[in-house]
């Protein structure tokens, strides 16, 4: 606009001021700020993915254990009133082992190799009277507290690189995993539906409901208001039957219809609404709160009480009012029951809107009425529940001391066992039952062993949500990808099958907060002008003018000016008066203002835009590349501002600065962190067909790579790991940011798209031999057996001996099978082991009945043993790479050895590339065969039929591979972030200016004619995974073989060597094509075919030439063929009193 | 750089004759000949003139996978602390590069008189590296000592300026790690493994030919259109004469046949002023050495495999009344 651009022009001549404050100028595009993705890897150093564990269980470590404490400190005793004992603090201090009264510092790969656990030690505090002193002492042991890896008060926590290297550490590892006994668990996130808020929805009979889930420290409960026939009842599993509301209120001291009335509404609507409850309560004729509490009385369930007085019901009527229904909410000195009531109005009033409008409903899959619950609330919760059991056990000890001994010379302390909670920690965590009996909840696989397949699978574990629904239920609600899952949840990442949209995986800048506490808040939120609900009847509550305020779901307020409100408060936020995690959302249908603090809530951070400008400036991006600037001073500075789910509702989010306008209030850092880590190796995803990148995310974490930087020193059970990995050519800013250039799980192969031989039909792929000679796709299997030498009861032990049978000791010569054991009886580092060597030549007692007492000492030398070796099993050899000798404080002597085997890729192993295309080698060709550049001699490692393609639109691919071509040219990476990425565009004029076709095309000569191919071939550089599913593992067949035991018939399965199922279909095909033979010959003759003697007379089974039931004389039994399962079932029946006969006749 | 003249006399083979050349007659082609382009140290080019696409493609076939050389072909460890297993060292030391100039003193293993290794077989080295002063240390091949005097010898790269380039770095040691092995190299050819392949690529093209009808091009496109026309070609084969305005064929060797400028022509409505074919009695090739032998050597001992395999066919075709020819 030439116009325009002349006024400029005129403008700039004039003076500064004018310029500056020029209206077009403020309408000018906005610049790119560069590098603004940089403040992804400045947020994971802080916070996001595994820091959102270590963050947790630091919170339970540093407060939550302390408040736990504070809540139970005191025990005292039934029998002396005068004893007590109390817990003054509590502090967990770092991992150390005591062994031969040695103390030492215990570091994670000790814990590994030893199978040790790596734990902490728990110190209390104690004050306790002995006698009529009271005594104090500090730092008494009360168990071990299993750490997390990167904790407070782990050693690793703030390691540098050589330290960590020093104590053979992978400065890479994602942290956040426990080790319990030696295996690592990872204590997966799960998702709940928030607690202490009101959800309505519809119940199984579409009866609008109100459910509230009460939680805190002392009880968990769920209260439920259901809307049935027009009437109002109070369900709650205290009750044998569904109590009117209005019982309830009045119960709680509200006794007048009008009181009720009010503190559910009195406009119409309300009123109409409430009309026949309050009707049904006077023909209940219940009255008065006397009256109430006895009707609740009466459908209390009757519990048995443990301890104490058995209490009326009438007691336990109120009893429960008090402390289990909407537990949540406190009682107050005066009107003990206000604040009760007037929650339960709200959801009484909640449910009336929502009956008059179904659009009120709450949606239960929206993320931002879920929680997370992380490892430290996980673990507050199970520590909790044992330190109870801890004083419950203490408390019982010290009575039965006090009864028993004199109370003078009585010492507490000689009571306290640490058992309790150490074991209990360790078994729960490696068992994953989390069972806590107070709030009678018991949870399975809560834990998993972190999978160490590939770097991306163990740090992929580390962000998975695993969600409480059942797998089961067809129902696709929460399965379902939602809008609130933006930026918070990958969108990829999911498995398939059964648990498909029900595990999910966080996104790359997902936080999710711990609990931070109230009482500043609500200071705060009366400073700004909240009026307090304490004060306020009904009507003032849910005035049309005012706006309810709500802490943590309970109601505390109201204010004239929400909008002034919530600014000031967001306002206070960026100024760090309050924490930056806590949200405050303004929700205009409930005209309400939502402030949350507690934790488990879902936050991302996101640029603050002002006036359509982004605050973030490229200066400031040029300081945090230097260093000068870390994340939290954009956050102080009011530059990034964290909102959670339903904070986000009140924003107007920017994807980047094109789309800026007036109206935004926030833009995204980058729109590549939607996606999760694993999801974001994926090179241009947005190009691909979605499940295809799905099917990414599953086969990254099977990728051969490298495991850690201390892949070498480890001693897991199986390890594969890749010879000469290699950084992909096309990489992606989360690549970069995940350290996977560090820790890569794949190699460049050079790619020809085009079809070969005939071999590679159905997504086969053709590899190079020469390739292949060279190192490509090798890779290492590393494997760990494990034994440990016994100590019995008798005395006895485990012995290994050197490769010599027992039995003929005399000979001096070494058996084939022990050519690889040392002198000591294990075999020799370095030595190739085949099928049937063994490894371990391991002797155990036999123990006779004689000898088997318990405290009974035997003669060991006159103990028989008999061999345990373990030897060797496969087909291919394997060299020892190393023998551990170890032992632990339970099990004196382990034995580790491990065992590798170097693989090169053959026909049947799986590769796939990095867009969810998979495929089996096919044929392996000599490199003179495979087609050749005519340019350059250039030769593909790999061919890939290209009708993988039209079916599964992977348009990601061709780029990647027009990009790595180009990389490769021009001698630089190349990036396919999502959603940027560098552009085909650019990559075609690189190929152009390189001397190739711009579409990636090149003319091939064929290898074996020489002739040119008659068309133009895809080719370049492709990112390729070798998948951990080899032939070698899963090779089987059998002519002959090991019959099971009880049925003769051949074994199942390729471990223990089995035959080959002819199943049912198979069956069928032959009966419809009448192969009766072969069915015969197939089924019996060469499974499990046994000659019984029939009697001809009874019918039973005989013997060859006698039947023992006629007479044992009478021989007039023949032979039958049969299967010997046959013969056995007709046995069973008869050992069951059923007479089963068999009758023969002549054909 | 070697003289022209000076291979000629050395290998022989610049005006070689092979094969039955009355085979070839039947096509209608003059003798077989080599035309040296281009001769490095590492690098040949030569044209293969006057004979069949068969003959040049098993030239190369020849060239990649049945040049006998040597490589380290057995390991055996006796000492090896240092992080990478034996395994893995192994696979690098086979994939050296031996000078194997006298290869054609060894016998292959298996056809070797001998029962399992014998000098007329195999050469034997020794690899011995321990890290005792250092924090780290490299090493290269230089650390393999030969234990006979074979000249069988890690190949040792010379750049274009003659000075030694660094020796190959086979693996760090850090400090306290050693490295005790012996191994022995054994003659092999490429199809058994790509460690005895000579080459690192073995190109071969036709001679392209591409031809435009200067007339119709410069008369139906404008200059602009022209000056696309010669832009548009990845290889720069065409050029733009300023002084005539005109396109000229620069040099149609570089053509890879990616018909760009057929599109472009058709576009145009010029179908026929465009011509691209190729040549299909000359090849062009480029055989880059690893440094296991000379890259005219390389040529000259399979084109005498490729003479020994058409003689045995020519025999064995006698013996059952086929006429060889």
């Amino acid at each position: 606009m030439p116009s325009q651009n002349e006024h400029m022009k005129d403008e700039s001549n004039g003076n500064d001021f004018h310029e500056l404050f020029n209206d077009l100028k403020l309408h000018e595009p906005l610049k790119k700020i560069d590098d603004k993705w940089k403040l992804v890897p400045a947020f994971l150093r802080l916070r996001g993915l595994v820091k959102a564990h270590i963050d947790s269980f630091n919170h339970f470590l540093n407060v939550d254990i302390k408040e736990i404490m504070r809540a139970n400190q005191l025990i005292n005793s039934d029998i002396d009133p005068t004893f007590y004992l109390r817990f003054t603090d509590i502090n967990v201090g770092f991992p150390k082992i005591e062994e031969d009264f040695e103390q030492h510092n215990l570091m994670p790969h000790e814990c590994r190799i030893r199978d040790l656990t790596y734990s902490a030690p728990i110190h209390v505090d104690i004050e306790y009277t002995k006698g009529d002193r009271i005594f104090l002492k500090n730092q008494v042991l009360i168990g071990r507290m299993p750490m997390m890896l990167g904790a407070s008060n782990c050693w690793l926590n703030g390691m540098d690189h050589d330290r960590l290297a020093a104590i053979k550490e992978c400065p890479y590892d994602p942290r956040g995993y426990f080790i319990i006994k030696g295996v690592e668990k990872v204590l997966l996130i799960q998702e709940q539906m928030s607690k202490n808020r009101i959800i309505i929805e519809l119940d199984s009979k579409q009866n609008v409901c109100a459910q509230v889930t009460s939680s805190t420290y002392e009880r968990k409960s769920r209260t439920t208001i259901v809307h049935k026939n027009d009437k109002f009842y109070l369900k709650h599993n205290t009750f044998t039957d569904d109590i009117p509301v209005v019982v309830a209120f009045k119960a709680m001291g509200m006794e007048t219809d009008q009181e009720i009335a009010q503190i559910i509404g009195t406009e119409s609507m309300y009123l109409d609404g409430l009309a026949l409850s309050l009707q049904e309560c006077s023909q209940l004729n219940v009255l008065s709160q006397a009256q109430a509490l006895e009707f609740i009385a009466n459908k209390v369930k009757s519990l048995k009480s443990f301890q104490g007085r058995p209490k009326t019901k009438l007691e336990e009527a109120r009893d429960i009012l008090t402390n289990v229904i909407l537990a949540h909410i406190p009682m107050s000195k005066h009107l003990p029951y206000f604040a009760k009531c007037r929650y339960l109005g709200l959801m009484i009033r909640r449910i009336i809107e929502a009956v008059h409008d179904p659009s009120k409903l709450d949606d239960k899959d929206y993320y931002g009425n879920k929680r997370l619950e992380l490892s430290g609330q996980l673990i507050s919760l199970l520590f909790e529940d044992l330190l109870k059991k801890f004083q419950f056990d203490l408390k019982k000890q010290i009575d039965i001391m006090l009864q028993k001994s004199k109370k003078e010379k009585f010492d507490a302390l000689t009571c306290i066992r640490a058992d309790t909670i150490t074991q209990g920690l360790e078994i729960s965590i490696s068992s994953g039952n989390w069972s806590l009996k107070r709030f009678k909840m018991e949870r399975k696989s809560v834990t998993q062993v972190l999978s160490r397949l590939s770097y991306i699978a163990a740090l992929g574990m580390m962000a998975r949500i695993n969600s409480q629904f059942e797998k089961t239920r067809k129902i696709s609600g929460p399965r379902a990808l939602q809008p609130s899952h933006w930026g918070i949840v990958c969108p990829s990442d999911t498995p398939e099958g059964e648990s498909c949209g029900l595990v999910k995986n966080l996104a790359l800048t997902t936080h999710v907060t711990t609990d931070s506490p109230e009482q500043p808040l609500l200071r705060i939120c009366i400073d700004l002008g909240m009026e307090d609900a304490a004060l306020l009847g009904g009507d003032e509550l849910y005035s049309k003018k005012h706006f309810l305020v709500f802490l943590n779901g309970q109601p505390i307020g109201v204010v004239k000016n929400p909008h002034k409100f919530v600014r000031n408060f967001r306002f206070l936020r960026k100024r760090g008066r309050v924490q930056e995690f806590v949200s405050v959302y303004l929700n205009d249908h409930q005209n309400s203002i939502n402030i949350a603090s507690d934790g488990g809530r879902l936050v991302r951070p996101l640029l603050v835009i002002e006036k359509g400008r982004p605050k973030l400036q490229q200066m400031h991006i040029q300081d945090l590349i230097i260093g000068l600037k870390d994340f939290n001073d954009f956050l102080s500075e009011g530059i990034i501002e964290y909102l959670d789910v339903n904070e986000e509702n009140n924003a107007l989010i920017a994807l980047n600065e094109e789309g800026l306008t007036e109206q935004h209030t926030h833009m995204e850092i980058d729109p590549f962190t939607i996606l999760g880590c694993v999801a974001g190796l994926i090179p241009y995803p947005h190009h691909n067909q979605s499940p295809r990148n799905t099917y990414q995310c599953a086969m990254g974490k099977q990728a051969i790579g490298t495991i850690g930087l201390n892949q070498l020193n480890r001693v897991d059970t199986l390890l594969y790991l890749m010879t000469y990995p290699m950084k992909p050519l096309v990489k992606t800013k989360t690549i970069e940011i995940i350290n996977f250039e560090q820790l890569p799980a794949g190699q460049n192969a050079s790619v020809a798209i085009m079809s070969y031989s005939g071999y590679d039909i159905e997504d086969a792929v053709i590899l190079n031999k020469s390739s292949l000679d060279r190192g490509f796709g090798r890779a290492m299997y590393i494997r760990r057996y494990q034994t440990d030498i016994k100590k019995y009861s008798n005395g006895a032990t485990d012995i290994i001996l050197p490769g010599v049978t027992q039995k003929d000791s005399r000979k001096t010569f070494m058996n084939k099978k022990f050519h690889a054991l040392d002198g000591d009886g294990m075999a020799r580092v370095g030595e190739s082991l085949g099928n049937g060597d063994v490894f371990i030549n391991k002797y155990t007692p036999v123990i006779n009945e004689t000898q088997s007492g318990y405290m009974n000492q035997v003669d060991i030398s006159q103990l028989e043993f008999k061999s345990q070796a373990q030897s060797y099993k496969g087909a291919n050899p394997a060299y020892v790479d190393r023998v551990i000798l170890t032992s632990t404080p339970e099990n004196p002597f382990i034995i580790k050895m491990i065992t590798r085997q170097s693989r090169v890729p053959e026909i049947g192993d799986k590769f796939s590339s990095r867009h969810g295309q998979k495929g089996v080698v096919g044929l392996i060709v000599p490199q003179e065969d495979l087609p050749f550049s005519e340019k350059n001699g250039w030769c593909p490692d790999l061919i890939m039929n290209p009708h993988g393609f039209p079916s599964r639109m992977t348009v990601g691919k061709m780029i990647e591979l027009i990009s790595g071509k180009a990389g490769v040219l021009s001698g630089e990476f190349k990036y396919g972030t999502a959603f940027s990425g560098d552009p085909v565009e650019e990559m075609g004029k690189i190929l152009i200016k390189y001397g190739y076709s711009f579409d990636g095309k090149d003319c091939l000569m064929s290898g074996i004619t020489g002739e040119i191919l008659p068309c133009f071939v895809f080719s370049g550089p492709i990112y390729y995974q070798r998948l951990k599913h080899m032939v070698q593992d899963k090779m089987h067949s059998r002519a002959r073989g090991p019959k099971s035991v009880l049925t003769r018939q051949p074994t199942e399965g390729r471990s223990r060597e089995g035959g080959l199922r002819l199943g049912e279909m198979e069956r069928d095909c032959l009966i419809g094509y009448g192969a009766a033979n072969l069915i015969m010959e197939r089924l019996m003759i060469s499974s499990d075919q046994f000659v019984v003697y029939v009697c001809n007379k009874c019918g039973f089974i005989g013997y060859e030439g006698c039947c023992v039931y006629c007479s044992p004389n009478h021989d007039n039994v023949c032979s039958v063929k049969m299967p010997y399962a046959c013969k056995l079932l007709l046995q069973e029946l008869q050992s069951m009193n059923i007479r089963a006969q068999i009758k023969l006749t002549d054909v | 750089m070697y003289g022209m003249e000076q291979i000629n006399t050395a290998t022989g083979f610049a005006n070689a004759k092979f094969g039955s050349s009355k085979g070839q007659g039947a096509k209608g082609f003059d003798e077989p000949e080599i035309r040296i382009l281009e001769l490095s140290k590492y690098v040949i080019k030569f044209e293969l003139l006057n004979t069949d696409l068969s003959v040049a493609n098993s030239l190369r076939r020849i060239i990649i996978a049945e040049v006998p050389t040597m490589a380290i072909d057995l390991v055996e460890v006796k000492e090896n602390t240092s992080a990478l297993h034996d395994e893995f060292i192994a696979h690098r030391l086979g994939l050296i590069p031996l000078q194997s100039f006298n290869v054609d003193q060894f016998n292959l293993s298996d056809q070797c008189a001998c029962s399992s290794m014998c000098a007329q077989c195999s050469v034997q080295f020794k690899l011995h590296a321990v890290c005792s002063d250092r924090d780290q240390m490299e090493v290269n091949t230089r650390h393999i000592q030969p234990l006979s005097d074979a000249p069988i010898i890690p190949v040792q790269y010379v750049n274009d300026k003659g000075i030694e380039e660094d020796p190959i770095l086979i693996m760090k040691l850090s400090k306290n790690q050693q490295l005790d092995m012996n191994l022995v190299a054994r003659k092999g050819n490429g199809k058994i493994h790509a460690k005895w392949s000579p080459v690192a690529t073995c190109q071969m093209r036709k001679e392209p030919i591409v031809e435009i009808d200067q007339d119709k091009i410069n008369r139906d496109l404008d200059i602009e259109k022209r000056k696309e026309f010669v832009a548009l070609c990845p290889r720069e084969v065409f050029a733009f004469n300023d002084y005539r305005n005109a396109v000229e064929i620069e040099n149609s060797d570089k053509c890879i046949q990616c018909i760009e400028c057929l599109r472009f022509a058709q576009a145009n409505n010029l179908e026929r002023a465009v011509k691209i074919a190729e040549r299909e009695d000359k090849f062009v090739f480029t055989v880059e050495s690893t440094g296991v032998l000379t890259p005219e050597d390389i040529v000259s001992r399979a084109l005498q495999i490729l003479m020994r395999k058409l003689y045995e066919l020519g025999t064995q075709m006698k013996k059952y009344g086929v006429n060889a020819d």
